[in-house]
């Protein structure tokens, strides 16, 4: 077998630890190949990091989770960020690209058409990133609920697509999406 | 220009871009590896492409406008360690160690997850300097259909784009096809049936005059005439009345039987393919959703036969023969008749359009409810627990309006629509009263026949009336049907080939290269490689989440792999018959779980014959016949759902006795005696060791002391095993084996596994010396 077997690296973190990441404490920049770097004050420096939304449902502005990717691959939180008003400005926008980055969710703004087609959806819609169209199973596994009025939407891909709030949508928008996922 | 060799060197990239790179010194065509993708690292959409050559990797995007930010990335091979992909939300991304930082390269959405999984992996091998090459055969992807191109839910499962579904309703008359004989028989008996209900308002016009009029309007001589007409009216009135009755009765009858008769195999064959269809299935709906649409959905097909008897299409065709009849007494009047029809075609149109969509939101609340029922109820003891009731009994609430609402807002537009609906009707008959009036009295109708055609009227617009509801009972019954023939439709991803080989199992297990995981993003095991022997007694041992229990699921085909072969005994477990497949492997699973019934039920689970004698055998070895003894009811008792009832511990050793009756070939024990005290623990594994001899075992457990007598042991890290060996050899490794060992025997401040076992020994001594000088 191949396998090479790796020391571990031995972080000073302590897991079973809640630690809240303030801008006193630690410093968010861009490192190496533009890969995001947290250095933690009297700690060290942890490079290729990236972001991720611990309540992305419940609270999705606050509690944001910074992840150490070590170099075997073996992810580590470094920790949380209660709120991401309290960094300067440079800081928070580099969290929201790293954000960005992992969250690949095309946002519906107007819904065009909805039918049945081979016995999928056929979904044609304008997002925030452009037109697209799209086929879904007609399943319930397939649509489910963001908050309390919204739709998470994958498509055969499972590429996700967000209704934010039906009731945003036009009266022949929302007639025409209930139609099929009446949900 | 040319076409493509592969998806993964498609060097037609823009020349602008090629401009860009010849300019650096680098030309495109040299490239071994050339992909696009559809997002850049902002998760916008724009065209980056990855450009792979001998010995450097560069990514460029598209950018309009922007030159200098065409080339992202610019790296020599050297500065790479290694390449893989990781998941997002909704996509992944392609992330390289460069100098001991992971630095993420490019995005993708989730459309080409497979194509880059298959780009990191010949990335890899590039930057370990292994021979890699592009070509046709990397374009074959099993998830993706081969004639459309379109994604398909799981490798082999059938395109529903080139796939023609026959229309339900056709489908469901098919049904009928084995009790056609009946079927023809009933329909043959509503035919009748109506005949007959169209004879009494005719009987009525020759009373009116025949008998009625002349007597009225004549003197004595018609009298007589009269009486016979009259007695032979009545006589010809009571025979309809009896035949009908027969006629209904046995009519009533064959329907009950067909209907009955359709659901029970409804029922039988989409419970056969929902046990049929895999694990990943499962994971996907649960019991609630399943359980409505067995039992309530196939009881929608029953409701199709007695529409067709006693509702719409009975009531479809006595409207069309009374229409005829109407017409034969009085074109003019049966015109305006018809007058409203239209009206109440059109707006049954509408009706139907609007009200489809709020009858599915009744069934999704009704299967959403017994979701949430089913979840409680099962949690009951979280529930009472945590002191919940409240809570719960608000969430049971708010579904259970949820389907108030649901069913009052269909109901509501229902009652709306039906009256207004009969009003329309009403208008159609007080146009009939009135020129059918002026007609008698113009002597161009008889009295008879104005009665007849009113009596007749009535029964035009009673079923017309219902026939508006058609539309609602279509609909509901369509959606059913639907889904149940949806169910019917998946094709079970774990799926036997045609020529699959029945097998006695030796219990050789080989894994080549194995890579799998949930979703494509992220596999769970990572290029998996070992053999066992038969016989042999391995042990595997890893952190929470590594990809054991994974691993063992492999085993037992509960999933197929992404990429490589499991073999048993050398032949690949594809080309196996899954039955016989998991009837040689015998495992006790991570979470014991029981049945409703009793005990010796539950242990002779796989094995149905089995004699008491064996049963004790097994749950002596066990260690379960001492507390099963202890019982009242000994083996007889009687357990709750989930073995309620009984201890943890006791539950793992009534599954661990049950996978021993089951004699398998193959023993997986994934953590089977995790919940039982470590004395109990000893004996289990000292009568595993006699009863396993021969067999092939592989235990997983995390106490590690039960694993020092395997032959070997399998330690595992993040899907892949990186140690193999016997417990010597690996304390001699000082790898995370031994590192594990060392935390354990730390925790249980024993210096080290082996004075436990040494220290085990000497305790064994002692007694044995008290018990020589006792006697
Ligand atoms: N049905 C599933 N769908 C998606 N992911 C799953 C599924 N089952 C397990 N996983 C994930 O796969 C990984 C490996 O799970 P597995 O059950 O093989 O771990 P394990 O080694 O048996 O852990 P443990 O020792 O806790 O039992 C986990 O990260 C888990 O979250
Ligand atoms: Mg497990």
């Amino acid at each position: 077998m191949t396998h090479t077997i790796q020391e571990p690296e031995t972080l000073p973190i302590d897991p079973t630890q809640i630690r809240f990441l303030t801008p006193d404490m630690c410093q968010i920049h861009l490192g190496a190949h533009d890969a995001l770097h947290v250095t933690v004050k009297n700690e060290r420096i942890y490079g290729g990091v990236y972001a991720t939304r611990i309540f992305p449902v419940g609270h999705p502005g606050k509690f944001i989770s910074l992840i150490y990717i070590g170099p075997d691959g073996k992810e580590t939180e470094v920790g949380i960020i209660r709120e991401l008003e309290e960094f300067p400005e440079k800081a928070v926008q580099l969290i929201q690209e790293s954000l960005q980055r992992r969250y690949l969710v095309r946002n519906i703004s107007k819904i065009n058409k909805v039918g049945l087609k081979y016995g999928f959806i056929a979904f044609e819609v304008v997002t925030d990133k452009g037109p697209s169209e799209f086929f879904m199973y007609w399943q319930h596994d397939k649509a489910h609920d963001y908050g309390v009025n919204g739709k998470v939407l994958l498509d055969v891909d499972d590429n996700r697509y967000m209704i934010a709030d039906i009731d945003q949508l036009s009266a022949r928008e929302k007639a025409d999406f209930q139609r099929f996922i009446y949900w | 220009m040319s076409v493509a060799p592969s998806q993964l060197l498609n060097r037609q990239i823009p020349e602008e871009l090629a401009v860009m790179l010849r300019r650096r010194g680098v030309e495109p065509s040299q490239a071994w590896l050339c992909v696009e993708t559809d997002l850049n690292l902002a998760g916008q959409f724009e065209r980056v492409f990855l450009l792979v050559f001998e010995r450097r990797l560069i990514v460029a995007g598209m950018a309009w406008g922007d030159q200098s930010r065409l080339i992202r990335i610019d790296l020599p091979r050297d500065n790479i360690t290694q390449v893989r992909t990781r998941g997002g939300v909704g996509g992944g991304f392609l992330e390289a160690v460069v100098s001991g930082i992971a630095v993420d390269f490019m995005t993708f959405s989730n459309g080409l997850a497979d194509t880059f999984a298959k780009v990191a992996r010949k990335l890899n091998d590039w930057c370990e300097n292994k021979p890699v090459s592009v070509g046709i055969e990397d374009d074959y992807n099993p998830r993706k259909c081969p004639v459309c191109g379109m994604t398909l839910q799981f490798p082999g499962d059938v395109c529903r784009r080139c796939a023609k579904q026959g229309a339900v309703l056709w489908r469901v008359i098919k049904l009928m096809k084995p009790y056609s004989a009946k079927a023809t028989l009933m329909m043959l008996f509503v035919l009748f049936g109506i005949a007959l209900s169209l004879v009494p308002p005719k009987l009525t016009q020759y009373l009116i005059d025949k008998v009625l009029t002349p007597v009225l309007s004549d003197d004595g001589a018609a009298r007589s005439d009269a009486i016979k007409w009259l007695i032979m009216l009545v006589a010809a009135l009571l025979g309809v009345y009896v035949l009908g009755m027969v006629v209904t009765m046995i009519r009533g009858l064959l329907s009950s039987f067909v209907g009955t008769q359709i659901s029970f195999d409804m029922r039988a064959r989409v419970f056969d393919h929902i046990t049929k269809l895999g694990i990943s299935y499962h994971d996907r709906y649960s019991p609630g959703q399943l359980m409505t649409r067995i039992s309530g959905d196939t009881a929608a097909l029953r409701g199709f036969v007695d529409q067709l008897t006693s509702g719409f299409l009975a009531q479809l065709i006595t409207v069309v023969a009374v229409g005829v009849i109407m017409f034969s007494l009085s074109w003019k009047l049966t015109l305006y008749t018809l007058a409203p029809a239209p009206l109440v075609i059109a707006s049954a149109v509408f009706f139907y359009a609007r009200v489809r969509p709020r009858y599915s939101r009744i069934w999704d609340a009704q299967s959403k409810l017994s979701g949430v029922l089913s979840t409680i109820l099962s949690g009951i003891r979280v529930v009472k627990a945590f002191g919940q009731e409240l809570h719960e009994r608000n969430r049971f609430t708010g579904s259970s309006e949820h389907l108030q609402n649901s069913e009052r807002n269909v109901e509501y537009a229902v009652w709306k629509f039906t009256p207004a609906m009969g009003l329309l009707f009403q208008l159609g008959s007080i146009i009939v009263w009135f020129v059918g009036g002026k007609d008698v009295l113009d002597s161009q109708l008889t009295l008879g026949e104005l009665i007849a055609f009113l009596g007749y009227l009535g029964m035009f617009y009673a079923p017309l009336g219902t026939l508006t509801q058609l539309t609602t009972w279509l609909t509901s019954f369509l959606t059913a049907a639907q889904r149940t023939f949806e169910i019917l439709d998946t094709r079970p991803d774990v799926d036997s080939s045609e020529n699959a080989k029945s097998v006695e199992a030796q219990g050789a297990i080989t894994f080549k290269n194995v890579t799998f995981g949930y979703n494509r993003h992220e596999p769970i095991l990572r290029d998996v490689s070992f053999k066992i022997k038969p016989g042999e007694h391995i042990g595997i041992v890893g952190k929470s989440g590594c990809g054991k229990t994974t691993l063992v699921n492999l085993i037992s085909r509960f999933y197929d792999t992404d990429r490589g072969q499991v073999l048993i005994d050398g032949e690949e477990i594809r080309n196996l018959n899954v039955d016989d497949l998991r009837r040689s492997i015998g495992v006790v699973l991570q979470e014991p779980f029981l049945f409703r019934g009793t005990i010796s039920a539950n242990i002779t689970y796989g094995q149905h014959n089995a004699t008491p004698e064996q049963i004790i055998t097994s749950a002596k070895a066990a260690n379960a016949h001492d507390f099963i003894a202890r019982l009242p009811l000994g083996y007889d008792t009687y357990i709750g759902e989930r073995g309620a009832g009984l201890s943890g511990g006791e539950r793992q050793r009534i599954s661990i006795a049950r996978a021993l009756l089951f004699d398998p070939k193959v023993l997986i024990l994934d953590e089977a005696t995790s919940n039982v005290d470590t004395e109990s623990e000893k004996l289990i594994q000292d009568a595993l060791v006699r009863i396993t001899s021969g067999r092939t075992t592989i235990a997983i457990a995390h106490r590690l002391s039960t694993l020092k007598n395997c032959d070997r042991i399998f330690v595992m890290d993040r899907g892949s095993i990186i140690e193999h060996g016997s417990h010597e050899e690996l304390m001699e490794q000082k790898g995370l084996y031994y590192r594990l060992v060392k935390i354990q025997t730390e925790l249980s401040s024993e210096p080290s596994i082996d004075v436990l076992t040494a220290e085990d020994e000497e305790e064994k001594e002692k007694n044995a010396k008290k018990r020589k000088t006792k006697s």
